[in-house]
């Protein structure tokens, strides 16, 4: 009641400093028995630091990420944490045309002000060190030698343009395991957490064992008001987590339950499966969770909207009806429901504007070549901008660039520097109609320092995706790549040095003995024992000194 | 007799072989059967429409698959099958491939491998353990046709799924449902072999299975000198004939740091033995433990000779054998140099080292790159017999410190090369090296010259093993030129620029 009363009287304190909170959910059936669940959550708000004199606080807005962002004069945050595959070819155009989706791994770009790069990387590094700590990634990671400096309108902006002096910096780290513990910072960004509206659905263990998955923060100035975006979107495979509720190995099925086609020779002990086509899909069970009652500070607008086609029976709480459907969030917790005599049948989806695939050739710890493959399903022309930053210890050679170069209408390329810059590529590309262009280059692989091996060489060095924006907005990121690096035997100069440490022990005993010491005759040696000794040094020493 | 070996032993900590329960049983060998009889139903049809009703059934498992259309430089083509399996949330660059081959390696029809793979597929995408991505393969054949997917892998490939780090071939020709035991190929081109934590871990996971574990060539009985000495030397004539002789299918994927073995069930006639799905969990097992490696096979042996599924010679006892062998070609050589109180002229020296590398590139471009002008068989043999005829002309023109000269210069090339060659491919050099031992001892002997001569010439030898191969000789030579070309084997180009040349000189000096 208290907590009611405290969301209440914070609304109405906030009201003056303009600011909005939404949130909306789209469950969209995809072809093969998927289902992919994109979250938003939209909070505005005057930008408490260009107030003057008012009185303006953090209210939708989180007070913790407007000080990280001012701290380090950052103008315009975006961050990607994603993990899996997109299959374009059979899902389409990611939610928003692709704008919130990321590549393997963690990426980061944002417009940061500073006087000149330099000092813009300064506080491009605040902010990464501030931002790991923040979302419990290894955002520090993204130091000098993974960022690249980008020209500032090569990426689009949500937010409007102006005259400071913005650098556009971006990084990824494509290894970054994204986790539930990346989860928990970003759930703790909301207004309602995820205890009411459709962020009671974020549950780690739902949301993680997915087909493909994407967490997006997005923070813009838009006059003088701050927009934080952060979107959750996951695909989730409904058969095989349904199976996992039931029992999580997949165990034979018990031999009753087998479903079998027909045919000539089928017989007790004969089956060609025959997986059911109709799906019957409940969202408490998918999400573990039901919905739970809408967020007070959200809107009033629908909440969660159901994309399916006209085979498709979506079920809240009583309401039956089928197709596409948009409903809001009440003070009840409500179920849904969406099933279908045939689950394979389901909306056409967009068509890319264009895919790009990128793989190595070649063979050997040398040198190998970076093939990408842009293939144009339109019947229209389509132009883009590739752009791929590549880790120093792959060293690029331009002019190896070969294949279908009429399509590239203009390059910007900023070569590597060995430790310091990673090397930028940046293609405009043109694609004729209904046609798929390969372009490759060659690059030789470096050594690189025996400390500068991560513990796990062996595994390859992840390269980033690379990211391919249309000018009609679709953005699309290819795979990581796993780059192997001719690696030492780590074990070697271990021996070599127990070897050498032994034999240089054995050596230095006698050396020293043979340097220091005289061979002598018994007697002799005897004669000067006595004579050496400690009493006699101290009585000669007595002598000299008082003399007798 | 005991003999120079260890009992192998898993190096990597990760791969935990078997630690996991398998669950490849029971109702799904049912599904195997249903797989089995649907395609042995396709099986007749023509290539296009059976790969079509081969990609349906995996696209209802829920998996993208995709054909492969290759050719070869010679009129040979034909289409494979794949389909990929996506790590749910993997990062999409790392993958393992589970190849069955329409036939095996002895053109049987491989209708249980096949069957295996695709209820395999099906039973492995229940699992979310995936880090990597599997891709499941249908070659037409498991040589060109498995080479010429592996090749456009790492080319022109639709779909790729990241850099393979482990191949499986299945095969499971037989016509019964059950078999007795398992072979393990793990041949590699060009003396490439996987790495040994592959084998370790498959027989680790067959004995836990409590299926026998072979290798190829030889029996249980490995507690027995001749059946040890007999394994490893059926192991290195198969390492000398890998990618020449239609081998199991694995050493296809030589060359791109692939480690990858072929699986074969052995011994299926009766209604005893294991069932097929004991067979699948093996493969189930063993791709399990690929998995969960975070890096690319290391730990292990990459060179090593085995003698049992559990007993190797690993290279540090094995080379030094080779060397001695290649060894003792430079030893003669510096005897040659030492015994001879003149000086031999530095131009002689320099002039024979230039013919012998000239003599070596002529051999290998006439055999090779002019292959098809000269196809015939007359020209080929006629060429031979020219250059050797030239050889024995040569003799009479050539004074005796001159030839000895020549001796000792060919000598010190071919120990090295032999040298060289052992750290690389063991067999080969040791094979090589054991056979034309007889020619540093040219000079020494007095009897049986022409004998030696005739039995370390790479035609006589050839022949020899063309007729152990039931092969005819011609064919052999073509097979020598067709893994050269296309899989880059180097035997051809070590008979023709090392071997070849080394004889001439001693059809010259004897």
């Amino acid at each position: 009641m208290l907590a009611w009363l405290l969301v209440l009287a914070s609304g109405i304190l906030a009201s003056t400093n303009g600011e909005s909170y939404h949130e909306d959910l789209v469950l969209r059936p995809l072809p093969k028995n998927k289902l992919l669940s994109s979250f938003r959550f939209v909070a505005e708000q005057r930008d408490p630091q260009l107030a003057s004199g008012e009185l303006t606080e953090y209210t939708t807005f989180p007070r913790s990420l407007g000080q990280i962002m001012s701290r380090a004069s950052t103008h315009e945050l975006h961050l990607r944490f994603s993990q899996g595959w997109w299959d374009a070819e059979s899902w389409g155009v990611p939610p928003a045309n692709g704008t919130y989706a990321g590549g393997v791994g963690v990426e980061m770009w944002a417009w940061v002000a500073g006087e000149d790069l330099a000092d813009a990387q300064a506080n491009w590094h605040r902010l990464a060190h501030s931002l790991s700590g923040f979302f419990c990634a290894s955002l520090n990671f993204l130091d000098q030698t993974v960022t690249t400096h980008l020209e500032s309108d090569a990426l689009p902006r949500s937010g409007d343009s102006s005259d400071e002096n913005l650098y556009l910096l971006r990084g990824a780290l494509p290894a970054e395991p994204v986790c539930t513990e990346n989860l928990t910072p970003f759930i703790k960004l909301l207004p309602c957490k995820s205890r009411a509206g459709i962020a009671s659905l974020l549950d780690g263990h739902q949301l993680f064992d997915s087909q493909w998955q994407t967490m997006s923060v997005d923070v813009d100035h838009i006059g003088d008001r701050l927009r934080l975006t952060q979107v959750v979107s996951n695909v989730i495979d409904v058969p095989h987590m349904q199976r996992r509720r039931r029992d999580p190995l997949p165990r034979p099925e018990p031999y009753a339950d087998l479903i079998c086609k027909e045919r000539e020779w089928s017989a007790d002990y004969i089956c060609l499966p025959d997986d059911p086509r109709s799906a019957n899909w409940v969202i408490s069970e998918i999400f573990d969770k039901e919905l739970a009652p809408a967020c007070p500070l959200a809107g009033d607008g629908p909440h969660v909207f159901v994309e399916a086609s006209d085979n498709w029976t979506v079920k809240v709480g009583g309401n039956v009806t089928s197709g596409s459907v948009s409903f809001s969030l009440g003070s009840e917790p409500v179920d849904l429901v969406l099933s279908s005599e045939d689950g394979l049948v389901v909306l056409e989806n967009k068509v890319p504007d264009v895919f790009v695939d990128r793989s190595f050739t070649g063979y050997g710890q040398q040198s190998g070549g970076l093939r990408t493959v842009f293939t144009n399903p339109h019947d229209v022309e389509v132009s883009l901008v590739y752009i791929e930053n590549l880790p120093w210890y792959m060293r690029l050679y331009l002019h190896t660039m070969s294949g279908d170069l009429d399509i590239v209408e203009d390059i910007s390329y900023t070569s590597a520097e060995d430790r310091t810059r990673p090397s930028k590529v940046q293609l405009h590309i043109r694609l004729p109609p209904l046609s798929q262009s390969s372009i490759e280059y060659k690059f030789d692989k470096s050594l690189l320092y025996i400390e500068e091996y991560p513990p796990d060489a062996n595994h390859g060095f992840e390269v980033p995706p690379a990211l391919a924006l249309t000018s009609t907005g679709y953005s699309t990121r290819t795979t990581s790549l796993l780059l192997s690096l001719a690696v030492p035997d780590f074990s070697m100069p271990y021996n070599v040095i127990i070897l050498t440490c032994t034999t240089m022990a054995m050596f230095l005993g006698s050396f020293v003995n043979l340097i220091v010491k005289k061979v002598v005759p018994e007697p002799l040696g005897e004669k000067i024992l006595v004579e050496s000794s400690l009493k006699r040094r101290i009585q000669a020493f007595k002598t000299k000194l008082i003399g007798n | 007799m005991a003999g120079q070996f260890r009992g192998t032993y898993v190096s990597e900590n990760a791969l935990l072989p078997h630690q996991a329960s398998t669950h490849f049983r029971e109702s799904e060998w049912h599904i195997v059967r249903g797989f089995r009889s649907e395609i042995r139903d396709f099986k007749d049809l023509p290539e296009r429409e059976r790969n079509a009703r081969l990609m349906g059934l995996f696209d209802e498992i829920g998996l993208k698959s995709a054909s492969h259309d290759w050719q070869t430089s010679t009129t040979e083509g034909s289409q494979n099958v794949y389909s990929i399996l996506h790590a749910p949330r993997g990062s999409h660059n790392e993958a393992i491939v589970l190849v069955a081959p329409w036939t095996n390696m002895d053109g049987e029809f491989n209708d249980g491998g096949m069957a295996l793979l695709v209820s395999l597929a099906r039973y492995l995408k229940k699992w979310s353990i995936w880090h990597k991505n599997l891709i499941f393969v249908v070659p037409s054949n498991p040589h060109s046709a498995l080479r010429a997917w592996v090749g456009a892998y790492h080319t022109s490939l639709k779909y790729t799924a990241g850099s393979v780090e482990g191949a499986v071939v299945l095969d499971f020709a037989s016509t019964s449902e059950r078999f007795d035991h398992v072979e393990v190929y793990y041949d590699g081109l060009n003396g490439q072999l996987p790495n040994l934590d592959l084998i370790n871990t498959l027989v680790k996971v067959a004995d836990a299975e409590y299926v026998r574990c072979d290798l190829p060539g030889s029996g249980p009985s490995y507690h027995l000198y001749g059946q040890r000495l007999q394994t490893m030397a059926a192991g290195i004539f198969r390492q000398i004939v890998a990618g020449i002789k239609p081998g199991a299918g694995c050493e296809m994927f030589s060359g791109w740091r692939i480690d990858a073995i072929t699986l074969r069930a052995v011994g299926s006639d009766g209604e005893t033995g294991h069932d097929i799905t004991t067979f699948g969990r093996l493969v189930e097992s063993v791709v399990r433990s690929i998995n969960n490696l975070l890096e690319h096979f290391h730990q292990s042996f990459f060179f090593y000779l085995l003698l049992g599924p559990r007993f190797f010679v690993s290279i540090g006892t094995y080379l030094p054998c080779a060397m001695l062998v290649s060894n003792s070609f430079l030893i003669m050589a510096i005897h040659i140099f030492a015994s001879k109180r003149r000086s031999f002229s530095r131009e002689t020296i320099g002039l024979t080292s230039m013919t012998l590398g000239a003599v070596g590139l002529a051999s290998l471009m006439l055999s090779s790159f002019f292959v098809n002008a000269i196809s015939s068989t007359t020209w080929r043999l006629g060429l031979f017999a020219a250059a050797t005829s030239g050889c024995i002309s040569a003799r009479k023109l050539l004074g005796n410190d001159t030839k000895q000269a020549i001796y000792g210069t060919a000598l010190t090339l071919y120990g090295f090369s032999l040298t060289t060659l052992s750290m690389f491919n063991f067999s080969l050099a040791f094979g090589l090296g054991f056979i034309t031992i007889p020619l540093a001892w040219l000079r020494r002997v007095k009897f049986a010259r022409s004998l030696i001569i005739l039995l370390t010439c790479p035609v006589t030898v050839l022949g020899i093993a063309a007729w152990v191969m039931d092969i005819p000789l011609l064919d052999l030579i073509d097979s020598l030129i067709y893994a050269h070309k296309v899989l880059s084997v180097w035997t051809w180009q070590v008979i023709t620029q090392i071997w070849l040349p080394m004889w001439f000189v001693g059809v010259i000096i004897y």
